[in-house]
């Protein structure tokens, strides 16, 4: 592991400009530190064993590039994080589309199995993976990265309306999959 | 406000932050003090939400080996960065000087034909590869000959492999089912319960998923096949089964790149009954 560690250590550049990466953080310590964060993120994202670990491993090909630009290695998860949803979004766009019917089972005899065991995780899944992919992505930034919905809005790019009306729709579609029921107050 | 507003506002509200205090919850921050049944739902909602997070940040196992598996491929692509540059040295002209002076120092006459030949051979290339793309294509478009399987020889392998399916070591996993690469069909409408992976047509990669079918929960297996075999199959579940076996009845299709196999418990008629039900689009 050492051997992969030398040879995969951050290009260093000439002098000690602004472009060089904290002397403590290599790209295998980062993979070390972080493998298991940003696979349950990609997973999270992609719904799939598969295409998570490539989007981990994408993720890591281009901390291994860019490693100059953590600044904060306390902070690198969220700059891995960053890097993967760029990567989720770019993949998205060259992916063929899925029908939703494709991803469809039906869940209620699973859900009448585990229902009062807590968030059931296989439910879960399935319940995250039959969201369509932009309120998927809100939903995991908001759950996983602790986003309020004015950052996720800036960091999409998008109104804070939307990223509002997304979390809502999202959230109502897993509470309905995932068997939340709460005595609704009276319209006023 | 109405309760879809206050909803609304309720999910943009993270647990453990202090997101109520923003201005633009001042109405939602109200309603709560107001309403003892919307502060109800805003403790209930937060609870919730606690739990989901951990859920979703948490509940996912990491593959075994992963980190190691990332650092090979880190490893393997920088070893593949370097290799080009290294190629490139040992091409540039100072590596080759002597060739370089031998070039130079060779009549003119000698070296034309060669500069001909290199404009020729990258066209000639070209050419050739569009010429197989056609050719491909042809073969692919109208080459059915070439593809002859069908559904009674899928069924008849299908007991083959269900036979091998009960023996693997690896099992049923409830898990994580892959129908990303292994769809069920657009026309199923009934709940896949286990999958496993098996080995089908020609060592080809295939899932197989246990289903559940309306309305007693019968067992079923769906067997999905990534193959570009078999395209006169029909696109959709036949509606007579291709074979019959003890008690299980066999259907084949092909929809997309994936070889569909539906082995169903009963006869003929409880098969033909199972198509017209809701279970299937």
């Amino acid at each position: 592991m050492a051997d992969q560690s030398d040879s995969m250590r951050a290009p260093k550049k000439e002098g000690d400009g602004p472009a060089r990466a904290p002397e403590d953080l290599d790209i295998a310590r980062l993979v070390h530190a972080h493998h298991g964060a940003v696979y349950r993120y990609a997973y999270r994202l992609t719904g799939s064993v598969a295409d998570a670990e490539d989007l981990a491993q994408q993720t890591f090909l281009i901390a291994q590039q860019k490693l100059t630009q953590i600044r904060e290695p306390r902070k690198a998860d969220r700059w891995l994080f960053a890097v993967l949803r760029s990567c989720f979004l770019k993949n998205r766009r060259r992916r063929k589309p899925v029908a939703a019917s494709n991803l469809e089972m039906d869940i209620a005899d699973v859900a009448a199995k585990s229902r009062d065991d807590g968030v059931d995780r296989e439910l879960l899944d399935r319940a995250l993976r039959d969201l369509r992919e932009e309120y998927r992505l809100v939903l995991v930034m908001f759950y996983f990265e602790d986003f309020s919905y004015k950052e996720i809005a800036r960091q999409l790019g998008v109104p804070m309306g939307t990223v509002m009306s997304r979390l809502a729709r999202a959230k109502s579609r897993l509470r309905q999959r995932l068997g939340y029921h709460h005595t609704a107050p009276r319209n006023r | 406000m109405k309760r879809n507003r206050l909803l609304k506002l309720m999910d943009c509200c993270r647990p453990g932050h202090d997101d109520l205090g923003q201005p633009e919850m001042v109405a939602l921050a109200e309603a709560i003090d107001r309403d003892p049944a919307v502060h109800e739902e805003w403790e209930a909602l937060q609870a919730w939400d606690r739990q989901l997070s951990e859920a979703i940040t948490a509940d996912v196992s990491v593959p075994p080996g992963l980190a190691g598996r990332l650092l090979d491929g880190l490893r393997q692509s920088a070893e593949r960065e370097q290799r080009p540059s290294e190629t490139a040295r040992g091409c540039s002209p100072a590596d080759n000087a002597e060739e370089g002076a031998a070039r130079a120092d060779s009549p003119t006459v000698a070296i034309r034909p060669r500069q001909h030949w290199r404009w020729w051979w990258p066209a000639a290339a070209g050419a050739a590869l569009v010429a197989a793309a056609v050719l491909v294509a042809v073969v692919l478009r109208f080459g059915n000959w070439s593809d002859s399987l069908t559904g009674i020889q899928v069924a008849e392998s299908a007991r083959d492999w269900l036979h091998a399916l009960a023996t693997q070591e690896d099992g049923w996993l409830q898990q994580q089912p892959p129908t990303d690469l292994y769809p069920l069909d657009t026309t199923l409408r009934f709940p896949a319960v286990r999958w496993q992976r098996f080995r089908a047509l020609d060592d080809t990669q295939a899932v197989a998923y246990v289903a559940e079918l309306p309305p007693d929960r019968a067992l079923a297996y769906l067997l999905v096949i990534r193959t570009t075999q078999g395209r006169q199959l029909p696109p959709v579940p036949p509606p007579v089964p291709d074979a019959t076996t003890g008690n299980l009845c066999i259907g084949v299709w092909k929809n997309a790149d994936c070889l569909y196999v539906l082995m169903v418990p009963g006869d003929r008629v409880q098969y033909g009954r199972l198509l017209r039900s809701g279970a299937f689009a």
